[in-house]
């Protein structure tokens, strides 16, 4: 849409839509809509110059960082959450020195403001709507990102194993179900 | 509606915007003069005017915020901090911004006041230990905040409330920890020979004479409401936390105390029902609790010796 010309805007507004109501659901979703980035990635850069042109430095730029950005990250958890696991028990020092020192300062305060922030603003939103019993759940956004990651890579390998393979995911379990 | 508490029939007179920094102003000046440091006269400055800023939104008139500010800093607590106390006055203005956004929350449970509060406890860790301690202490205080149909959701509630302490703890910790920086190097220093030493069960007595501006707020019917009993309970936690320091070997001295409990009145002021009515009142209170922060301590160490 934005190659030609036109543009996506949101509005303030409640998404009706039914939850996924089962984690197996659930999983399925994220992984269609995290193979789906993943593709479409893909299709776009078959021709970097063209996007560029299309889309001028800024459009690709956000191009990079909204569509690549979220399936990179969401592969990048996993290895980097086992990889903090691992440091508890074995020395996982890349680089030596101040430059060594400086990685491990940021990558903490990174690990610690990036939760913090997703999980803060996690519990923000339904005390905003007054739904203060979904507050402690917002605790469990590493778990959540866990999962996401791992229906990334679910995502990755049905891309390289079946690419025109989209799972639905199945509503109507709801308590309300619009009439 | 009371007849003070009806609109008024004309637009009410208001100062120009400019001349509300003129107290901040004054107040650094004079701080500059009496400590030849801009740092605790710059501190000084922005505790008056978030002083000013909070009173103001309660519908304090700038000559009632401008009397109760200028009585705030003449209290013996606060001069002991000014007179070469810097670590006094960050609790003072820790427990300030504490109290201030606990009886704002108590008051109106709005999201903005909920993040304010939490902000302000994270940054009274920073300031001071005793008052990062006694904020925490009193978080339970805030139960009164709950509608009664959210009492069934505490965990909800205590998760939010709690978050941005509990990380800027972890922050700390991990700061200390890991990097080796210390907040606080200064903090077990010794007083100034500015009040008299008391033992502490008399000490806790003159800080409850000294606070009158407290004890009217939960005593008198008219200026109760729950916002003061939240100012009264954590300024009863801060008192014990203090007091729990101080038999623990830490060195607090009396002004340490009295600086503690007159930032917290301050912040319960803010609080108070029909400023319009209550004015007089709150200066009255304010006086009052500048006077005996001065005369009480002394008065109880001549009748001790």
């Amino acid at each position: 849409m934005a190659r030609l010309g036109l543009k996506v805007a949101t509005f303030e507004s409640t998404t009706f839509e039914e939850a996924a109501s089962t984690l197996r659901a659930w999983f399925q979703q994220r992984s269609r809509w995290l193979k789906g980035y993943m593709q479409t990635w893909l299709v776009h850069m078959r021709n970097p110059l063209a996007l560029y042109r299309h889309g001028g430095l800024r459009g690709f730029i956000a191009f990079q960082l909204f569509i690549a950005g979220t399936f990179l990250s969401a592969l990048s958890n996993l290895v980097l959450w086992c990889a903090f696991g691992l440091s508890f028990f074995v020395p996982l020092q890349i680089f030596d020195g101040a430059l060594g020192l400086t990685l491990t300062h940021l990558s903490s305060a990174s690990l610690i403001a990036g939760n913090a922030g997703f999980i803060y603003l996690a519990m923000l939103g339904p005390y905003r709507r007054g739904w203060l019993e979904l507050v402690p759940f917002a605790l469990l956004a590493p778990v959540y990102w866990l999962l996401v990651s791992a229906a990334a890579y679910h995502g990755l390998a049905q891309l390289l194993t079946r690419p025109f393979y989209w799972a639905k995911t199945p509503h109507g379990f709801g308590r309300c179900t619009p009439s | 509606m009371s007849l003070s508490d009806a609109p008024l029939p004309y637009p009410a007179f208001r100062l120009p915007a400019a001349t509300q920094a003129l107290l901040p102003v004054a107040v650094f000046a004079a701080a500059a003069v009496v400590t030849r440091n801009p740092v605790p006269a710059i501190a000084c400055a922005a505790f008056a005017a978030l002083m000013q800023r909070d009173l103001r939104g309660a519908g304090f008139t700038a000559p009632i915020r401008s009397g109760v500010i200028a009585c705030l800093f003449l209290q013996s607590g606060l001069c002991a901090a000014l007179l070469g106390q810097g670590d006094v006055l960050r609790l003072a203005i820790a427990l300030y911004l504490v109290v201030s956004r606990a009886v704002a929350f108590a008051a109106l449970r709005s999201l903005y006041r909920m993040i304010a509060l939490g902000l302000a406890l994270a940054l009274a860790q920073i300031l001071h230990p005793l008052s990062g301690v006694a904020g925490a202490l009193s978080l339970p205080l805030l139960a009164v905040a709950l509608q009664p149909e959210d009492k069934r959701h505490r965990a909800g509630f205590a998760a939010l409330l709690m978050f941005i302490p509990l990380v800027s703890a972890l922050v700390l910790a991990w700061l200390y920890g890991v990097a080796g920086v210390t907040l606080w190097p200064h903090v077990p220093n010794t007083a100034i020979a500015l009040l008299p030493s008391l033992p502490l069960p008399r000490q806790v007595v003159v800080l409850f004479c000294c606070a009158p501006v407290l004890w009217l707020g939960v005593s008198v019917r008219s200026l109760r409401n729950r916002a003061q009993h939240v100012a009264l309970g954590i300024a009863f936690l801060t008192v014990l936390v203090i007091c729990v320091a101080a038999w623990r070997g830490a060195p607090q001295a009396l002004s340490t105390t009295m600086a503690a409990v007159a930032a917290l009145s301050a912040g319960a002021i803010a609080a108070w029902p029909h400023p319009s009515r209550n004015g007089s009142l709150a200066l009255a209170a304010s006086a009052l609790t500048t006077i005996l922060s001065w005369l009480l301590p002394y008065l109880a160490a001549a009748v001790l010796a």
